[in-house]
């Protein structure tokens, strides 16, 4: 089982409440949190970044517990240094 | 968008007509709850559209009817309450819709949106309260949305795996002025699809069919995801054909008949012998709709992960949740097994000793039963099971609460029809049963209901027998009364060293008193063959009865018993069994083969 640093992305409608639902969610998994950051538009749809370190087994766990919320549109997982790499390369 | 008003009164009506029209709509024609100052309104609404309002006497109550209308329907029970206390009062009938994925929406009063975080009257956030045990919840708090959030809400309860969902509903919106101008969305604009199940992966089927083709010792683990996909013909056509014994987990008992040969019955902490026995030395597993508890497995490791699983579910979260599959399928139960069917090549006869020595394990285990039973100074709870199931049609639905009496009955209580099995599985809710039976008995006035309780379940609701004149809800009770916390005291004397702390009950009350109180027969056998008798009147005139039967609790522990974070062959067994390995040996002969060799 790998360990890492992973970045989930997630799309999601209801702004606040939905923050709320989704922080429960999390929570519950077994990861350090080392960043949240929320971004609200006018239309209720909020944008999501969460910053964990941990199994990525859990991380994945979580990735589909929230995928289930009908009020996540989509959820991505990546590892930090895939998306470090990235940015070196462009 | 709605090509009209959705459903709507004409404009000028409130929004609760609206509501209260969206939910005709929608099929539902009654509610179970209580009225309170934030909800009156609403139930103003329903009694002029005609819904049916079931008075119940705690919220609790109504949440569990709820949950158990949506179990036998296989539609959302819904239930409704007031803000503050009536909303919480809720929480743990919806906490154990969720546990056992039972389609449920509650609807909750909530204050004016005037006053929304001044600590108002009875207000109660009631949404942060309940987000991390429904799978969708939401506060209205426009009139427009009211359309959209009922369905939403109720959709969700039951699509894809089913489950509880709330709408908060603030009371100057409820009693707003409904205008239906341009139209009414549908739905909240939410993903639906994620809850439609993909068809089998063919590749991952092909390699399942192939596991289990050249398995030794196949078994079926059997969830209640096998009820809600109605796949009890599948699960059973492909036990035959590998001939692979069927064990279920304790909800799971709903969704195979327990007299199919094949099927062992439910494995676990307090699950049956053979089924503990067959799943431990299965070598490849096929699980069907199930999260893999920890009180259906034991513990996760080692021993699991030693095994080929084969992992069925509609829900993707639970594959790989729990225990690692060797095959993960996310789909609908029917379908995948169909497939499983159609790329299973003729299975090579497989060798039938593993299960002649789970069919000896079962003899020796009812023997036992039957010498152990003969030693008791009062009732076996197991015997008054049996006595029950001779006069209870096939077709009765058995509804528990939480204790001692529940694992007997997940013991010995034989479900002969699929979806007859009510049981408080995953938040294991004391208090479940008697208002559970009420709600399935609405749900089915035409079968009988028979509710097995427990003295220390049957306390926390029997509140809720109001209900049994008020509404003609002649449910068959049936009381183990041991004047004990039992299950909880079976733990202090076997890990405890016997000290026995606050799980002793007083003989208060008297239980045919409050029956008699509720107008409500109530008797106490002292013999199994009262007991077939009182039950037998009970069903066949469709009369209520409550059924004391007086277990002593000193020797009420519900054995076998696998101790917590212990694996399935190290159960405590019952007295007499204590030679019985549950460990199979490939060299296993039965008995009689085994002395004539041996002379």
């Amino acid at each position: 089982m790998s360990s890492g640093s992973y970045v989930l992305e997630i799309e999601a409608w209801n702004g606040m409440d939905a923050v709320m639902r989704i922080t429960n969610m999390a929570r519950r998994a077994k990861l350090a949190f080392n960043e949240m950051r929320v971004v609200f538009n006018g239309e209720r749809l909020i944008h999501v970044e969460l910053r964990v370190e941990g199994e990525e087994f859990e991380a994945r766990w979580l990735a589909a517990k929230l995928d289930r919320m009908p009020e996540v549109y989509s959820v991505t997982m990546r590892r930090e240094e895939d998306i470090l790499e990235e940015k070196l390369v462009a | 968008m709605l090509g009209r008003c959705g459903g709507a009164a004409e404009n000028g009506t409130r929004v609760v007509d609206h509501a209260a029209r969206v939910l005709r709509e929608l099929g539902v024609n009654k509610v179970f709850g209580i009225t309170g100052g934030s909800i009156m309104g609403f139930f103003d609404a329903l009694a002029l559209e005609d819904i049916e309002i079931v008075m119940f006497r705690h919220e609790q109550g109504a949440a569990h009817a709820a949950d158990a209308y949506g179990r036998i329907t296989r539609r959302p029970g819904v239930v409704m309450a007031t803000s503050g206390p009536g909303a919480t009062n809720l929480v743990t009938g919806i906490a154990n819709a969720y546990f056992d994925s039972s389609p449920m929406m509650a609807v909750t009063g909530q204050v004016p949106t005037t006053v929304f975080g001044r600590d108002a009257f009875q207000e109660t956030d009631i949404v942060g309260v309940t987000a991390p045990i429904t799978k969708f919840n939401y506060q209205i708090r426009r009139p427009s949305e009211t359309g959209p959030a009922i369905r939403a809400a109720y959709r969700l309860a039951y699509e894809g795996r089913p489950g509880p969902t709330l709408v908060d509903f603030p009371r100057d919106v409820q009693l707003a002025p409904y205008s239906c101008e341009g139209g009414e969305q549908a739905y909240l604009p939410l993903d639906f699809s994620k809850y439609r199940p993909p068809k089998p992966d063919p590749v991952a089927i092909r390699k399942a069919a192939r596991l289990l083709a050249v398995a030794s010792r196949p078994v079926i683990l059997v969830g209640n995801g096998v009820y809600w996909s109605q796949a009890w013909g599948e699960v059973l056509q492909l036990a035959e054909l590998l001939q692979a014994p069927v064990v279920t987990t304790l909800p799971g008992k709903n969704a195979v008949p327990a007299n199919h040969p094949l099927v062992m019955g439910p494995a676990g902490m307090h699950g049956r012998l053979e089924a503990d026995a067959a799943l431990a030395n299965a070598d490849v597993v096929l699980a069907v709709g199930t999260r893999f508890s920890d009180r259906t497995v034991g513990r996760f490791g080692p021993e699991l992960g030693e095994k080929k699983i084969i992992h069925i579910d509609i829900d993707p979260s639970e594959l790989g949740k729990n225990v690692k599959p060797a095959v993960a399928i996310r789909a609908d139960a029917r379908a995948a097994l169909r497939a499983l069917l159609r790329a299973l090549p003729a299975v090579p006869r497989r060798d039938t000793r593993f299960l002649e020595w789970l069919n000896y394990i079962r003899r020796r285990y009812e023997e036992a039963m039957e010498a152990w039973a003969r030693r008791l100074r009062k009732f076996a709870p197991w015997k008054v099971l049996r006595a029950l199931r001779e006069v209870a049609p096939p077709d009765t639905i058995t509804v528990t609460g939480v204790g001692s009496h529940q694992m007997w009955a997940e013991q010995h209580w034989d479900v002969l029809v699929p979806g007859t099995w009510v049981t408080s599985a995953g938040l294991g809710t004391m208090g479940f049963s008697v208002p559970a039976a009420l709600g399935a008995k609405i749900a089915a006035p035409e079968r009988p209901v028979l509710c097995l309780d427990g003295d220390g379940s049957f306390q926390m609701t029997m509140n809720n027998l109001a209900l049994v004149r008020d509404y003609n809800l002649p449910v068959t009770f049936v009381i183990f009364d041991n004047r004990a916390l039992m299950l909880v005291k079976h733990w202090q004397i076997y890990l405890y060293d016997r000290r026995i702390v606050a799980t002793e009950y007083s003989s208060r009350p008297d239980f045919a008193k409050i029956a008699e109180a509720y107008d409500i027969e109530a008797v106490r056998p002292s013999s199994l063959n009262e007991v077939r008798k009182w039950a037998d009147w009970s069903i066949r005139n469709n009369e209520p009865i409550v059924i004391i039967i007086d277990i002593d609790n000193e020797e009420d522990l519900v054995l076998p018993w696998v101790k917590p974070g212990e694996w399935l062959t190290q159960a405590v067994k019952p007295p007499g069994l204590e030679d019985l390995d549950l460990v199979y040996r490939e060299d296993w002969r039965p008995p009689i083969e085994a002395e004539v060799r041996a002379s």
